[in-house]
């Protein structure tokens, strides 16, 4: 197999709350090109996950690097700066804005000039298929149209590593069949992809690796296939009585 | 010594008071999410009524009391129903505005209706005095002082004792599953905020005891329950009482030893302090 | 439609200039000529706190200390050092700017009330100082001795204070202006819909906060520079009040905060009313100004957030929609 980069790792991180311990002991690493589905009954730490890698909350132990720097405890807009953008499980765009001002808020992070900034917001804009929205104001938009709009924002702010938060939930299946293709195009203009997923069907065809996530734990990873009929996930969905 | 220990105990005293109108403000804001910046105000309201009620119907404003209390539960009732309420779902700064422009009001319709002449209560009991190993102790105040607890442990019951009380604790932790559970929220944000003015209620008619009102006697008490607040936590109450106690002997102290003028300078520098060091509080309250 | 670049009727703009420039020619009343000084400073320094309140989101109650530190450090400048207060007024503004920066550091992470409860602590504790503080005569405030000479900025009639402020007042919008439409604008704004948004976007939101607390925290002492000059007679209590942070705070929102001519519109509309109840009616009757101010503010806060500006907008969204309507499907 072709000796790809590491772009990203994570070794040993946890994270507790009031003496619940949301993440456990979490490592894994990811590769350039790679589209990883993070997947994981609810409450198993996705989302605590992600806020950990991107800097809103502190690890309690353990080391995040990317691209071989440390960013365990830098600021939100430092690991941004740095590469990775992330989406929210429930979308938050700057509602008063048009859609095209809140791409443009994002590429202004790597476009000094204003101008610059909105022509690749624009760029931007077409690549999501926002561009007959652009002068809509965001907070008026389809909720399918605000998703798209967080994952432009992320694209937007030039990251190489791109967190996706449930981008498929509520969606219906077109709308997630076109973000699938969006995810597999600028998965092969070399950006890396860390999804979590609920909507299985949507994870299972866009991911080359799953990791399972149950309490805080990672209990599995590997191929869709292997990962599916490992015993240890189905019981984490499903429970102890299900016997096979 | 025996100074400083007086003035210790004046402002254990005063600082009853400050902790019940504290509570007011911190049991809105933690079951609301409000800041009441009218708070003051409502202070100034009661005790004129406590005037009022004096030198219209000859009532002691310790008999007054509870009257006064009722009085200021309805008006905080009705006051969250047309007013506040219209603000829940809007940005802070809506209900900064909301509030801090009823106090603009009340306090100049104060000035329009009653000037800003003194009014204060000739008790009959205004110059009793205990004296207890050389440190005296006025009766209004301590008086004053026992009525503050006293509501103070009344509310206490209330929200851990009643069913409204227990709903009101609901409402404060999750409002949407409290809707779910069948809990009329906007009821219960009513009589919170009712609650919250009728501690108030009984403050300013505890203060009239030994004190005098004019229209703009409630912005530094007002002040200074913003800072006992923030200081216990806002959202929590005993904080709101132990941080009470606390202002009011810093108050006391630091008026004596460094000079009166300095005494709400001292409180701004304790709560900056807090602020900047522990943001929650001593109980460590809601920073959200 | 192509989006209009500079969204502003430029006619309607003109046409207010160019009567804001020939005011003082036809109102020769020194009393109200002074009514148009208030209204212009105080429109200035709505503007001010715009930029950090209306744009940026953080609603400060505490811009009167910068305010009053302006006016302090331009007069002593001046009093006890002989250096003209036109310098002294940059000397002020910078001091303002640097210490907004300094003391507004352990407030970048403060959300909501307590950002607001900091702010008023902050403006009280200094202003407190200045009451007690012998070296600038604390509580007797300090007279400013008449000597009529345009170089210590101190003039005879009205009129040159007039156009002073009005220019001072064209400058501080063209300085937001050019704030809106830059990355320091457009990063405020973000900080302004959703702080941890704007974090996940790459935006320093600690460092942009300062920017713009630091810009309009200068321009805040300019003002009061301004009115150093102009009243001649300034104290810790005219100055610093919390009444003046509200006024400073109502006219940018009354008017429509975070926008460009809110602050104008809101200064036109309160402050001639707000002199006119001063000045009228004495004694207890004064707070019949204060009565307006209140139910002004209690009426934004419940059913107009967006000021004026946004009551506009609404009309003029519904009235191009029936134009539009007429005209037909546009590109």
């Amino acid at each position: 197999m072709q000796k790809s980069n590491i772009i990203f790792q994570i070794r040993g991180v946890s994270k507790s709350f009031g003496g619940v311990k949301a993440v456990n002991q979490v490592s894994f690493q990811a590769q350039e090109k790679e589209i990883i589905g993070l997947i994981g009954p609810n409450g198993a730490g996705k989302t605590t996950l992600f806020n950990l890698i991107t800097g809103f909350l502190k690890p309690d132990e353990g080391y995040i690097y990317f691209q071989d720097r440390d960013i365990t405890n830098l600021k939100p807009h430092r690991i941004c700066q740095l590469g990775i953008g992330r989406t929210f499980q429930v979308v938050r765009p700057l509602s008063t804005l048009t859609v095209l001002e809140n791409i443009v808020t994002a590429t202004l992070l790597r476009h000094n000039n204003y101008k610059d900034a909105k022509e690749y917001a624009i760029y931007i804009a077409q690549v999501m298929g926002l561009v007959s929205k652009i002068n809509k104001i965001a907070g008026g938009i389809p909720i399918a149209d605000k998703k798209r709009l967080g994952f432009a924002q992320a694209l937007a702010t030039g990251a190489k590593l791109l967190l996706l938060d449930e981008v498929a939930a509520g969606l219906n299946p077109t709308e997630v069949d076109e973000f699938l293709n969006i995810i597999r195009k600028v998965s092969l203009e070399g950006l890396t992809i860390i999804m979590v997923e609920h909507v299985m069907k949507a994870v299972m065809n866009v991911a080359s690796r799953i990791l399972v996530l149950d309490h805080g734990e990672l209990i599995a990873q590997g191929r869709p296939e292997e990962v599916t009929k490992n015993e240890k996930v189905i019981k984490a969905y499903l429970g102890d009585q299900y016997k096979f | 010594m025996r100074e400083i220990l007086q003035a210790i105990v004046n402002g254990i005293l005063l600082g009853g008071i400050y902790s019940l109108i504290a509570i007011g403000l911190s049991l809105i804001w933690g079951v609301m999410r409000i800041i009441n910046w009218a708070h003051g105000a409502m202070v100034m309201l009661s005790m004129y009524i406590t005037f009022f009620a004096y030198s219209m119907f000859g009532l002691d404003p310790l008999i007054a009391l509870p009257l006064v209390a009722v009085i200021m539960f309805i008006v905080g009732y009705i006051l969250q129903m047309i007013l506040v309420e219209r603000t829940l779902d809007s940005p802070w700064i809506s209900r900064l505005c909301a509030t801090f422009g009823l106090m603009m009001l009340l306090e100049s319709l104060a000035l329009l209706f009653w000037s800003s002449n003194w009014r204060a209560i000739p008790v009959t009991y205004g110059t009793w005095t205990f004296c207890i190993g050389g440190i005296f102790i006025s009766f209004s105040r301590l008086v004053a002082f026992s009525l503050a607890l006293l509501m103070a442990l009344a509310l206490h019951l209330f929200l851990n004792r009643t069913e409204i009380g227990k709903a009101i604790k609901a409402t404060a932790q999750d409002r949407e599953a409290a809707a779910l559970m069948g809990i009329n929220i906007h009821n219960i944000y009513r009589i919170t905020f009712g609650l919250g003015l009728a501690a108030t209620g009984v403050a300013g008619a505890s203060l009239m005891t030994f004190y005098f009102v004019f229209p703009k006697v409630g912005f530094p008490f007002a002040l200074t329950a913003y800072i006992v607040c923030v200081l216990g936590g806002l959202g929590k109450l005993n904080g709101a009482v132990l941080g009470g106690l606390i202002i009011g002997i810093a108050q006391s102290v630091s008026a004596y030893l460094i000079s009166p003028e300095y005494k709400m300078a001292v409180s701004f520098v304790i709560f900056l302090a807090v602020l900047y060091f522990k943001p929650g509080g001593i109980f460590g309250g809601v920073t959200e | 439609m192509k989006k209009n670049p500079f969204p502003y009727n430029m006619f309607s703009i003109i046409f207010v200039l160019i009567i804001l420039l020939l005011l003082p020619i036809f109102i020769k009343n020194p009393y109200f000529l002074d009514i148009a000084i208030t209204v212009l400073l105080y429109t200035f320094l709505g503007n001010a706190w715009n930029i950090v309140g209306g744009y940026c989101g953080q609603a400060s109650l505490g811009h009167a200390a910068y305010y009053g530190i302006g006016a302090y450090v331009s007069t002593i400048l001046f009093l006890k050092f002989g250096i003209s207060p036109w310098v002294g007024m940059i000397v002020g503004a910078v001091f303002a700017g640097i210490l907004a920066i300094v003391l507004g550091y352990p407030s970048l992470r403060m959300k909501g009330p307590y950002f607001v409860f900091f702010t008023i602590g902050f403006a009280e504790t200094i202003r407190i100082l200045f009451l007690t503080w012998k070296w600038v005569e604390g509580s007797r405030g300090i007279i400013i001795p008449f000597q009529n000479n345009p170089v210590n900025f101190i003039f005879f009639s009205k009129i040159p204070y007039y156009y002073i402020i009005l220019s001072f007042l064209i400058f501080g919008m063209f300085i937001t202006y050019l704030i809106s439409r830059s990355k320091i604008g457009k990063y405020s704004i973000a900080i302004r819909e959703d702080e941890t948004m704007a974090e996940a976007l790459g935006i320093d939101t600690a460092l942009y906060k300062s920017y713009a607390f630091a810009i309009s925290a200068s321009l805040m002492a300019i003002g009061g520079s301004f009115y150093a000059q102009y009243v001649l007679f300034i104290h810790p209590n005219d100055l610093m009040s919390l009444n003046n942070s509200v006024i400073f705070m109502l006219i940018a929102v009354a008017g429509g905060k975070g926008t460009l001519f809110g602050p104008l519109i809101g200064s036109a509309v309160i402050m001639p009313l707000w002199e006119y109840f001063r000045a009228t009616f004495g004694g207890r009757f004064a707070g019949l100004g204060i009565v307006f101010a209140g139910s002004i503010i209690l009426i934004i806060g419940t059913s107009a957030p967006q000021g004026i500006m946004g009551i506009l907008t609404k009309i003029r969204a519904k009235y191009s929609i029936s134009k539009d309507n007429i005209v037909g499907e546009e590109k």
